[in-house]
């Protein structure tokens, strides 16, 4: 078995308690307007390709069997129309301008580069962390590695969008020591609105994990302009006095740190030239939120 | 780790009133002063100039007394601890003139025959102290003790009689130095209109007419004493002061501290502003460029922790003023109450560089294992750097010499030859096209390594035979276990402890061009040794791209990554081999380290381009870290890449500095993993550690000079991405936030 990822990601500090690894999974059934891990969006292997760090050697022109890096009289350019993403290119890259991101690793392969830092998870109460894209979206391959994980007695935690069918999440329950959900928007028109898909099973996949008992902290990605306002907030307010098992909530306010991404996978900015959360803004709601008895962490 | 409740650590939140108007005022004085410490140049010279031909060390002992009769005294309005380098102000013609009469008569040790090879192959110093003085020897028996033992001693001596008629001169003047400013506070005094101040000047003058001769009998007494103490050593060693510490102040003041406390003369509150006061004066004695290692906490003789209370308030007091001196260390050891670590790295986040860690657990076997016995291996000094040496004991060289491991790569790629002046420098043993396997081409490494250190260790040899013909220090001897006595000076075989410091300098460039060459040379034959090394040769010029796959395809040290950690291990473990058994000739005994101050960047200057991609000239990698910028997977990975060395050997130091993001101090769950990481390395064998907190000059640099600082890691939730990776536009954002936390 493998599974689709674009990174290891080690001494992650935001995404659980603890110092931990984060693995990120390739393939969401969202297309969140915000999305800042664009290469985890679909399995399979993509061509990133940093414009500054190209130092026009030219290497990758002779190596392409695609012809998609035509030497201009600027320079090196990368036609992605034709790009198969071989990784051909990438592989022999010297500046590293041409990277392949996304690959297929065993679970095993994932488990050996997380227990590493074994002696880090011990001293602060870390773990692993699968993220993405959405670990669901593969979930032969999460369970694999969360069992792994917890055959070596290592805490796992698992960050979704919670968009999945009930059978698929039901087997995870007993090998997930706490999930990390997101939640978008309570209202379904919104929610489809921008992020592709309604809310209607996120919601009741979540109700089921709080009901299974399940320890799980709500995320709120912060979007300027989408959820920031007082309908979500009031709605959420009203959620959450029904459900007090939810003991911890992380806003996570909007960045723009991802824009460079989208420019290396050559793909267009959605969010445009979106400001970050007002700082007074994203302090009001986290005041709110903590009225209702939570602990409120801004960034996880 | 066991939490414990520690007496002292309270000491660390108890609400303390913050720098009282009195410390406030003296720290702006130091900061303040103006003016150069020329005056020691001239009373020193003018008294060499009337005992010529008298054996020199009466001289320099009479030198050294002449300037403490004839130095100006100052007392600054308020000062507590009293004692300072007085600073004058001279045009810079007369400057000059005053130093070469000064080094006309008093011939100094030669810097510039020895201390520097163009080529840099390696730079032997010639400067002495990197120690600390037993003032724990006069605190229990005072000066007067002090001047018995040496009479005792002259009495029975059978040679050395000179030595010990010098240090009798020193020690007396220091009784008298003292005595001087009993007068002078005594003076004030009788001037003083304010009761409060006259009764604090009474005290002060009651303190130096006791210590002068006598243990001290309170706390405030015991720290003047450490103070004066210290003030004597460096200025018997030159007008520039600052290359040594004042030794273990938390444990030898503490049963002082608590019986002022029981007495009721003392509170936490007065302690602390009697440090911070000490603390000002070292700033106010010391040159910029001087450095004042102060070591506290650490374990004890009964394998307990022996931090006390002293140990919080210097962490308090140090967090407070903000100032350049002590470089303050804090011995880590699992037993520490964890309060201790917190408030550290809490100093250290609100933008102090100290304190540094070191683990205690490695240091003292270090210590131990370099032939110090065990009691005096509890009591060290990080010298000034982070050499280790038993404080009061100890004549140690720190840099016999640095070596430029990367230069002996060098010079076994290239048939012995510098690859920029193209001198023979060392054997020819082949160049990178003649070695048929990696194996053959370590051992050549290693075989210059073993030319070089031999002729660096000889280097070093002669400048301590310099400083032993030239220079007696029979001042500090009376402040080092065993001079007094053995009946020999401090530079003449006095000392209990002897060692040699070989600090093997480039580890991790070498590391990295050793493994840059077995990927792409020998493992694959991607890369031909014929182009590889005329690259290298030609500094890389017209070779950009096969530079740029060496900075970016070959496996580099300090990302986890057992291919290019082997080979630093390795290189680690045949240092030590290369070191150990090695002596200098003039009684000292050679001990491994890693210690590299600024040689990475001066050695860097001489040394040709490297297969890791470095440029002809660029800076070395730094102790025992990664090449700059080439740490990639995040701290984690570097410590784990670090830890895999054994460094008990690397008694002449380990430096290891790691840049932590603000973030990291944002608050208490970020700080416990910080925490966490840190002791997680200690756990597993760190050295040292000097957290640095990523500063938005680090981002700006970054910005412009992206080559260096490929490992810049920005983290938010879900996500992070390499600084110099982000557009402009956002790595401005960044910096800017980084300014405001």
């Amino acid at each position: 078995m493998r599974i689709w990822i674009t990174d290891i990601q080690r001494f992650s500090l935001h995404d659980g308690p603890g110092i931990r690894t984060t693995v990120f999974f390739q393939g969401c059934p969202l297309r969140c307007l915000w999305c800042h891990n664009p290469e985890c969006l679909a399995a399979g292997p993509k061509l990133r390709y940093t414009e500054s760090r190209c130092m026009g050697c030219g290497s990758c022109v002779t190596l392409c069997e695609h012809s998609c890096h035509p030497m201009t009289e600027s320079g090196h350019v990368l036609d992605r129309s034709r790009c198969q993403a071989c990784g051909r290119c990438a592989a022999e890259c010297p500046t590293g301008a041409l990277g392949l991101i996304g690959e297929q690793r065993t679970p095993e392969e994932i488990i050996e580069i997380v227990a590493r830092d074994r002696p880090f998870y011990d001293a602060s109460g870390g773990g692993v962390t699968l993220s993405g894209g959405e670990p669901l979206a593969q979930v032969r391959g999460a369970r694999a590695l969360l069992r792994l994980a917890q055959a070596r007695g290592i805490h796992t935690a698992v960050e979704t969008c919670g968009y999945a069918e009930w059978r698929r999440i039901a087997p995870l329950l007993d090998l997930v020591d706490l999930w990390l959900y997101d939640v978008k928007h309570l209202d379904p028109g919104v929610h489809q609105e921008f992020t592709g898909v309604p809310n209607r099973r996120i919601i009741a996949n979540l109700e089921r994990l709080l009901a299974a008992g399940a320890a799980v902290i709500l995320r709120i990605p912060l979007i300027p302009g989408h959820n920031d306002g007082d309908d979500f907030f009031t709605l959420l307010s009203q959620w959450l006095a029904k459900h007090d098992s939810i003991g911890e909530v992380h806003l996570m306010p909007y960045n723009r740190l991802a824009r460079s991404k989208y420019a290396g996978l050559g793909l267009p900015y959605p969010l445009g030239d979106a400001e970050s959360l007002p700082s007074t803004l994203l302090a009001a709601r986290r005041a709110a939120l903590e009225r209702t008895g939570r602990i409120v962490r801004v960034g996880g | 780790m066991r939490a414990y409740d520690h007496p002292g650590t309270s000491l660390l939140t108890d609400n303390l009133p913050g720098l009282s108007p009195r410390v406030e005022q003296l720290r702006s004085g130091a900061l303040d002063s103006e003016g150069e410490f020329h005056q020691w140049y001239s009373l020193w010279a003018e008294s060499l100039a009337a005992t010529e031909g008298e054996p020199l060390t009466i001289r320099r002992g009479k030198a050294f007394a002449h300037l403490l009769e004839q130095m100006d005294l100052v007392l600054p309005s308020g000062a507590l601890i009293v004692g300072r380098h007085p600073k004058t102000v001279l045009d810079e013609a007369e400057a000059d003139r005053t130093r070469s009469a000064w080094h006309d008569l008093a011939n100094p040790p030669d810097a510039s025959e020895l201390h520097y090879q163009e080529e840099g192959l390696f730079r032997a110093s010639v400067i002495l102290l990197h120690i600390a003085p037993n003032t724990r020897e006069i605190l229990e028996h005072g000066l007067g003790g002090l001047c018995r033992k040496i009479r005792s001693s002259l009495e029975t001596a059978e040679d050395g009689g000179d030595f010990l008629r010098g240090a009798l001169i020193c020690a007396e003047a220091a009784q008298r130095f003292i005595g001087r400013y009993a007068e002078l506070a005594e003076r004030e005094a009788a001037e003083e209109s304010h009761p409060q101040r006259e009764a604090e000047l009474r005290e002060i003058a009651e303190n130096c007419r006791r210590i002068a001769s006598d243990p001290p009998d309170s706390f405030w007494a015991g720290l003047q004493l450490v103070w004066f103490i210290y003030l004597l050593v460096n200025l018997e060693a030159g007008a520039s002061i600052g290359q040594s510490g004042p030794g273990c102040l938390d444990r030898w003041l503490i049963d002082h501290y608590h019986r002022d406390v029981e007495e009721g003369r003392l509170t936490p509150a007065r302690a602390l502003e009697l440090l911070e006061c000490l603390f000002v004066e070292m700033n106010a004695s010391l040159p910029r460029d001087g450095i004042l290692p102060l070591a506290i906490g650490g374990l004890g003789a009964d394998g307990e922790g022996a931090e006390n209370e002293l140990t919080s308030l210097c962490l308090r007091a140090v967090a407070e003023l903000r100032l350049l001196h002590p470089s303050l260390a804090l011995r880590v050891h699992r037993r520490m109450p964890p309060e201790l670590l917190r408030a550290a790295l809490l100093s250290i986040g609100s933008g102090n560089s100290y304190p540094a860690l070191f683990n205690d657990e490695v240091c003292v076997p270090s210590l131990r294992r370099s032939g110090v016995s065990e009691e005096d291996s509890l009591e060290w000094v990080h010298s000034i750097c982070t050499e280790l040496t038993a404080v009061g004991k100890t004549y140690a060289w720190i840099a016999a010499p640095y070596l430029n491991l990367a230069k002996c790569l060098e010079l076994a790629l290239n048939h012995g030859r510098c690859m920029l002046t193209d001198r023979q420098l060392g054997p020819d043993l082949g160049d990178l096209t003649t070695y048929s396997d990696f194996e053959e081409l370590y051992a050549a490494y290693l075989d210059q390594v073993s030319h070089v250190m031999g002729e660096g260790v000889a280097a070093a040899g002669r400048n301590k035979q310099q400083a032993k013909e030239r220079t007696p220090y029979p001042f500090l001897a009376c402040l080092t276990a065993d001079c007094i006595e053995r009946g020999r000076d401090y530079t003449d075989g006095g000392a209990r402890y002897q060692p040699d410091y070989v600090q093997g300098i480039g580890l991790s460039t070498v590391a990295d061009s050793l493994a840059a060459m077995r990927r792409f040379m020998f493992d694959g034959g991607e890369i031909p040794p014929e182009k590889l090394l005329a690259a290298m040769k030609s500094d890389f010029v017209g070779s950009e791209a096969l530079r740029q796959r060496l900075l970016n395809r070959a496996p580099k040290f300090g990302n986890d990554d057992d291919y290019a950690d082997e080979i630093y291990v390795r290189l680690v473990e045949d240092l030590y081999r290369e070191v150990n058994g090695r002596t200098d000739g003039v009684g000292g005994v050679c001990f491994p380290g890693f210690m590299t101050w600024e040689s990475h960047n001066l050695l860097g200057k001489g040394t040709g381009a490297s297969a890791d991609g470095r440029r002809a000239r660029a800076a070395l990698s730094d102790s025992v870290g990664a090449v700059q910028g080439m740490d990639r997977l995040g701290l984690t990975a570097l410590l784990r890449s670090v830890t895999k060395a054994d460094f008990v050997p690397s008694v002449g130091g380990v430096t290891f500095n790691v840049k932590a993001a603000p973030d990291l101090f944002q608050n208490e769950g970020m700080l416990g993993r910080l925490e966490a990481a840190l002791r997680a390395y200690f756990d597993a064998g760190g050295f040292q550690v000097q957290v640095n907190v990523l500063s938005r000059d680090v981002l700006a640099a970054a910005r412009d000079q992206p080559e260096l600082h490929r490992n810049l890691i920005v983290r938010v939730g879900g996500f992070s991405a390499y600084f110099v990776e982000l557009d402009r536009g956002i790595q401005q954002e960044i910096i800017a936030r980084t300014m405001h936390q």
